[in-house]
């Protein structure tokens, strides 16, 4: 160990940097948003491998071929994984809040979402509703604009 | 063949909550300064350096312009990667097996208080799909936890004691935060921070540097009056999908590729034939995927130091994992040494709910196994 003599005041200079990003949504997301507006929830395909993603890949992961053609997602899907976020989250909603991701019909891959109208009141009775297996469908919202939180999965039952 | 690769010195910064007594500079220069003078060599015969390190934590872009030169690497070659510190130690071991390096300083830190680490993680979410819902690692780890315990059967339970387990360990490590002992009762009662994942499944962050220095056997041979604190003989990494959908939570598959291709590589095939595996586990969940994934049945070879529970520097705490194995092979471990330890493993994880994973596996080089 370096043995120097201990002239550390433990003072701190704090600074707070603010950037702000103009992220371009490219082909694939572009279109997929532009779907949103219309209500519809848009995955893209590889003919080769006959994969379909959501959300939309410009590229297969499989094949490494461009993603080469478009599909309409299904508007019922299975919860493939899910949680009920309790603390500290900073999403669109205050928590708690469930969310999950959803294999929606159709499709091979899952997509995020927030879960809407599940009571939260008792955590694990509201995890049994929003557990993996169970199916949900998307609803939009009035007045879609083009992102993510445009529409949510509600329990289809 | 290429040639063997050592680990010669070992520099760890004591472990500590939130470092102000230190910028980050004069951090990593005695970490550095403290490997160095572990290995009993000058900066001099160091011929490249390998950074792992995070700009988002260390709060200013390409800290490695600033922090190069005392971590080692003034003029010398010098290369850094943004996925762990565990993975510039094994960029540091192929740069050296490829015969054009014969010494390596590795120096990965992170100062976890210095910001708000899970605004960091956040801003790890794609701003199209997933930012825009707030997801973070604690959303990531959560969901991961629900699939792994589906998948391979882990309770709430079994995460409370193996958590305690830990966490006492961790209070005999010397190197150590001391941290009061988290009991299985206290854990399990812990508010949910996101279903299935409790408050107390969670260890805390801490500041933390750490370097290693590793050398070829050529280095060693031209430099007797240095004495290896172990071999390397064996690195695995690999990196699984971004999404987080069922099969890709549930498979583990990046873990298990890393893991099967060190052990192929040390010539193991048994977790049985470590006497310590350091697991990188941000949650009490991942080491009990860890362990069902890596077939490793010996509680008592399981991070002997106490792992995340000793000390957890976000970026570099399987860098940390990986000084810790070194040392229980090199017989240094002190209050955690576990006896006889002949071989080891270290294991890191990084990104989303361990989208990536390491593995180094270290030997007892007089032990001519």
């Amino acid at each position: 160990m370096i043995d120097m003599p201990d002239t550390a005041t433990g003072e701190v200079v704090s600074d707070e940097i603010t950037l702000r990003y103009d992220y371009s949504l490219g082909e694939v997301a572009g279109k997929f948003m532009q779907g949103l507006r219309e209500k519809k929830i848009l995955a893209t395909r590889c003919s080769k491998s006959g994969l379909t993603y959501l959300p939309p890949r410009a590229y297969c992961e499989r094949s490494f071929e461009p993603c080469d053609g478009w599909v309409e997602a299904g508007t019922g899907g299975v919860i493939e994984c899910s949680s009920i976020v309790v603390r500290g989250y900073e999403g669109k909603r205050k928590a708690p809040m469930a969310i999950a991701f959803v294999r929606l019909d159709g499709i091979d891959t899952a997509i995020a979402n927030y879960v809407d109208g599940v009571d939260l009141a008792d955590f694990d009775e509201a995890m049994r509703r929003i557990a993996p297996g169970n199916r949900v469908r998307v609803e939009f919202i009035a007045s879609p604009e083009g992102r993510i939180t445009d529409f949510s999965f509600v329990l289809e039952s | 063949m290429s040639q063997q690769v050592y680990a010669i010195g070992v520099g760890l910064h004591p472990a500590t909550r939130k470092e102000t007594r230190f910028r980050l500079e004069e951090l990593v220069f005695r970490t550095a300064r403290q490997a160095l003078e572990s290995a009993q060599i000058s900066r001099r015969q160091l011929d490249n350096l390998v950074i792992g390190a995070c700009d988002e934590l260390d709060g200013r872009p390409i800290s490695s312009m600033l922090m190069a030169a005392p971590a080692g690497g003034y003029l010398r070659d010098e290369i850094k990667v943004t996925d762990s510190g565990a993975t510039a130690l094994c960029l540091a071991y192929a740069r050296i097996r490829s015969g054009e390096f014969q010494a390596a300083m590795v120096s990965s830190w992170c100062k976890s208080s210095k910001t708000d680490a899970d605004a960091v993680f956040r801003l790890r979410g794609d701003p199209f799909f997933m930012r825009p819902l707030g997801m973070d690692n604690v959303t990531a780890d959560a969901l991961f936890a629900q699939a792994v315990a589906a998948e391979l059967g882990i309770t709430d339970a079994e995460v409370a004691t193996r958590i305690e387990r830990r966490s006492r360990q961790a209070t005999a490590n010397p190197r150590g935060l001391q941290a009061p002992v988290r009991t299985a009762g206290e854990i399990a009662k812990s508010p949910y921070r996101a279903t299935p994942l409790r408050e107390g499944h969670v260890p805390e962050l801490s500041d933390g540097a750490v370097s290693i220095v590793l050398c070829s056997q050529a280095f060693l041979d031209a430099n007797p009056q240095v004495k290896p604190l172990a071999r390397i003989t064996g690195v695995g990494w690999s990196s699984d999908s971004y999404r987080l959908d069922a099969t890709r939570l549930r498979s583990m598959k990046s873990a298990r590729a890393a893991w099967a291709m060190a052990m192929n590589q040390a010539g193991i095939t048994e977790a049985s034939a470590l006497d310590v595996i350091e697991l990188e586990a941000p949650t009490g969940w991942h080491e009990a995927a860890y362990v069902r994934a890596f077939g490793i049945e010996d509680d008592a070879a399981v991070s002997p130091s106490g792992g995340q529970y000793a000390q957890n520097p976000l970026f570099c705490s399987g860098m940390v994992n990986a000084a810790e194995a070194i040392l229980q092979v090199a017989g240094q471990a002190g209050a955690v040494q576990v006896p006889a330890a002949r071989r080891s493993a270290a294991h890191s994880c990084n990104g989303y709910a361990q989208q990536g994973n390491v593995v180094a596996i270290f030997e007892a080089v007089e032990a001519g196994i």
